[in-house]
């Protein structure tokens, strides 16, 4: 199989993401955090050597700043129901993925809280503009994606991030398909709250995810349970990570999720972009010479694209070309990726658009077998 | 009083706790916090039998919640 869905989760994964998982479940199988026995101690160690490194990675200001989830959508419910009281208002961009607008939607048709959403500009600018337009009395949160899920299109967050702040308004970058390609750093940009993916560009399984966050916000838990800590107070502890991290973790999965960033570390991220935006820009190229296909967004500037891309054969719906593509042993993703809002802006909610997203083991042959098979579409 | 555990918060805490004393080449073990002490901890504690003072204030300037001290004895 050529796959090509690597925006859905990344496959494979790195040998050393398998090992680690199943070193896990061997050696290190006990309840961390929990237990006082030596095997229990060592499970907490790996967990906390995971912490340490995360934090490394994302410039984060503190261990306990880093809390693992089961996925970025885990982490960005976090972020809007810890945040949001009654009343506030949000701003989100025209890209985002259900994971956003759907929290969100929830809670405004509980009336509990209202938002907008700001549309992508043609240029830095207006996008900025779009969102500054939107601001109003009770706006206490921006959320943004870093990259979109479905075109790529990459947003300014850093210039948003500081226009928000000078509002006095909180920003929560979506970094479920940038973490791992493009540059992170909290202690630079200034985010309160980034909501990543471990499955996807940091290669490790799936189930995993990181809520980044600043520090200085203590944020109302998503679920209550048992952390290992002040056992006999009823009320969650109010300190991080076990605020936010109720139940038995996930050591099998944070520590593959470990072994990924490690790799990512070793390899260095700016490389692994350049390499995914090499084979994109080159597909981009080569589509632009069928006459039956639409390719969507820009690549021919890395500072506003991420390495996925969007197209649609004229005469054919997108969910047959993807089923083509299957029956050649392609896998690519059609449909509106759970991103109708995105869907909506680029005017292909009504069929949907075929993605494709590299990874940094997609090679040129295997974006060469894909022109050859969209050449070959009835 | 020979106060030679230093009370912590979380298990991450004494994580955060031993590898900075680490650094510092002082000697401290991660352990299960006894149960008679007064403090509400995590569970979890260092055992630290050398400069437990100098211990703690260092961990404090590094930013480390503390939440108090305690005897080994009344394991």
């Amino acid at each position: 199989m050529i796959y090509l869905d690597n925006s859905a989760t990344t496959y494979p994964k790195p040998p050393a993401v398998y090992q680690a998982v199943g070193r896990a479940m061997r050696d290190f199988g006990f309840n961390p955090g929990r237990g006082g026995y030596e095997r229990s101690l060592a499970a907490s160690k790996k967990i906390y050597e995971a912490r340490t490194q995360m934090k490394k990675f994302f410039h984060a200001s503190d261990e306990a700043s880093v809390i693992f989830t089961s996925g970025c959508t885990q982490a960005v419910n976090t972020v809007i129901k810890g945040v949001l009281h009654r009343g506030d208002h949000v701003i989100i961009s025209s890209m985002e993925h259900n994971s956003v607008v759907r929290p969100l939607q929830k809670l405004y048709n509980a009336g509990y809280c209202s938002y907008s959403v700001a549309d992508i500009g043609a240029d830095d600018d207006e996008t900025i503009e779009n969102f500054r337009r939107a601001i109003n009395r009770n706006t206490r949160l921006f959320i943004c994606t870093h990259a979109s899920n479905v075109f790529g299109t990459r947003l300014p967050v850093e210039r948003l991030c500081a226009l928000a702040h000078s509002y006095g308004i909180l920003f929560c970058l979506d970094a479920a398909q940038s973490a791992g390609l493009l540059h992170i750093d909290l202690e630079r940009d200034g985010y309160d709250f980034v909501c990543c993916a471990g499955h996807k560009y940091l290669y490790g399984p799936m189930g995993t995810g990181i809520l980044l966050l600043k520090g200085e916000h203590m944020l109302d838990t998503l679920i209550e349970g048992g952390t290992g800590s002040e056992s006999a107070d009823p009320d969650m502890p109010s300190y991080y990570p076990d605020r936010l991290e109720a139940g038995t973790q996930n050591v099998p999965g944070i520590l593959g999720l470990n072994a990924g960033v490690q790799l990512l570390s070793n390899i260095g991220i700016e490389k692994i972009y350049q390499k995914e935006m090499r084979l994109i820009r080159g597909l981009w190229r080569r589509l632009q010479e069928f006459d039956r296909i639409k390719v969507y967004g820009d690549f021919g500037d890395d500072s506003r694209s991420a390495p996925v891309l969007s197209f649609t054969v004229s005469g054919i719906d997108s969910e047959e070309v993807a089923h083509v593509l299957s029956k050649r042993g392609i896998a690519v993703r059609s449909g509106l990726h759970c991103a109708p809002l995105a869907h909506r802006f680029m005017g292909t909610s009504e069929g949907g658009t075929v993605r494709v997203a590299p990874s940094y083991f997609t090679t040129e042959t295997d974006i060469n077998i894909l022109v050859n098979s969209l050449r070959k579409l009835p | 009083m020979n106060q030679q555990l230093i009370l912590l918060p979380s298990v991450t805490y004494a994580m955060k706790a031993k590898n900075i004393l680490d650094q510092h080449q002082i000697r401290a073990y991660i352990q299960r916090t006894p149960k008679n002490v007064s403090v509400r901890s995590c569970g979890y504690c260092l055992f630290v039998p050398e400069h437990t003072n100098e211990a703690e204030t260092l961990l404090r300037k590094k930013g480390v919640r503390v939440l108090g001290r305690a005897e080994r004895e009344r394991l």
